[in-house]
């Protein structure tokens, strides 16, 4: 390891929580090295909380953990100047053949606007739907339980919520690795946009894991967002399973959980 | 006492969203991962205690990171992040066990990620005694966490 400070130590010196000592050795240590990252902080501090105002956050935080009914996600980010909401995509159990009228997903990072409901809008019921494409070269194709991937296919996945008001989209495969697709973190909001398909704001490529790529959607009908957490733990459980290829995950009855098998070529 | 979200955000706000560009190399993502990183400390929490507050923002943005660079691992990804893409993917499986909410760790249910003491010790320089002290271990526990993952490191540390 090298004698450079961690970033950690600075980010504290710069915010006063090291003891009179340490702040000490640390400022001639910096001062030695000419590291000037104590003065970049101060500078940029100014610049997040310009481009970032503390109120506007403040305030988006304090919605997503507290959410009413049907705030606007995509509404919070680009308060936040960000700019167009992530397309969120939830995989689904596909029942029944697909419907060759869907309409094939957009190229690669084009960000489409997530069209959140008014809060009053009532949802209207239905069966949830997944539709996963495989690229091909002249576009696209909508794929089927009964069909085959491989290393190296790419995907995109769209979701009809059907109704649903938060989802959390998982995928587990024959390596027992487990991913999380929806949303993009642990922290992020759940809900769900009604209408539909709904696609991913991007593609992504299957690595060569054996047997099997499975796709799970978990939904709730409540108003508060799902636990991603819990639905990931849930997944790594489900994966070290010899069931994995067709069981549930353990979790609360009143959750739905729908998914979508995709069989490896060997 | 209910949390001041825009005091936290003001005093820590900045320094989450050093660590969310300098892991993420994006503006854009960086953003959102910092106000999920306030989101997951107000959600979890009612009150914080003043002492540790710094580390535990960072701790729960280098985990969010991991887990959206681990999420981007099956799409491309940007050349100057390899290193945190290696541990993202090395302890995919090895923390399949241990991988909890950095929150469920403080409250003392759940040990830290070795995703998360590789990437202090390997990609921000920590020695094992600041790592051990940081995610609340000993010096020989995380050795021990780093030992498992000896193949991978072996890369990783021919690349430090």
């Amino acid at each position: 390891m090298s004698d450079r400070i961690p970033d950690l130590t600075v980010e504290r010196l710069a915010l006063g929580e090291l003891d009179e000592a340490e702040a000490k050795r640390v400022r001639m240590q910096l001062q030695a090295a000419g590291d000037t990252r104590l003065e970049e902080i101060e500078r940029s501090n100014s610049a997040v909380l310009e481009a970032y105002p503390p109120t506007t956050v403040a305030a988006a935080v304090r919605r997503r953990v507290k959410p009413s009914a049907r705030t606007s996600s995509p509404a919070m980010r680009w308060a936040m100047g960000i700019g167009a909401a992530a397309v969120a995509a939830v995989v689904l159990w596909w029942v029944a053949r697909p419907d060759p009228a869907i309409v094939a997903p957009p190229p690669d990072r084009e960000l489409v606007a997530r069209a959140d409901p008014p809060p009053d809008t009532v949802r209207v019921k239905g069966e949830a739907r997944v539709v996963v494409h495989r690229r091909t070269p002249g576009g696209s194709r909508p794929l089927t339980p009964d069909d085959e991937v491989t290393a190296g296919d790419e995907l995109r996945v769209a979701y009809q919520a059907a109704g649903r008001r938060h989802g959390v989209i998982v995928s587990i495969d024959g390596a027992d690795a487990v991913t999380l697709h929806w949303p993009a973190s642990e922290g992020a909001d759940t809900a769900l946009a009604d209408g539909g398909p709904v696609w991913l704001d991007h593609s992504y490529a299957l690595d060569d894991a054996p047997g099997f790529e499975r796709f799970i959607l978990v939904t709730s009908d409540g108003e508060l967002p799902l636990d991603v957490a819990t639905v990931m733990s849930a997944a790594r459980a489900l994966a070290a399973r010899p069931d994995a290829a067709d069981g549930e995950l353990n979790l609360d009855a009143s959750l739905q959980q729908h998914s979508l098998l995709l069989r490896k070529s060997p | 006492m209910p949390i001041d979200v825009e005091a936290l955000y003001r005093r820590y706000g900045p320094m989450v969203m050093r660590r969310c560009k300098q892991m993420l190399r994006d503006e854009e993502q960086a953003a959102e991962l910092m106000q999920d990183v306030f989101v997951a400390i107000v959600r979890r929490r009612d009150d914080l205690d003043d002492r540790g507050v710094s580390s535990l923002l960072y701790r729960t943005a280098t985990n969010l990171c991991l887990n959206r660079i681990r999420t981007a691992r099956r799409r491309p990804s940007e050349p100057s992040t390899e290193l945190l893409h290696q541990i993202a993917s090395a302890t995919n499986e090895a923390d399949r066990s241990v991988a909890r909410s950095v929150l469920t760790k403080l409250l003392g249910a759940e040990p830290p990620s070795t995703a998360l003491i590789a990437t202090l010790h390997f990609h921000d320089g920590m020695t094992l005694e600041e790592t051990a002290r940081e995610v609340g271990l000993s010096v020989s526990g995380v050795r021990k966490r780093l030992r498992k993952l000896r193949a991978s490191l072996r890369a990783l540390e021919a690349g430090t």
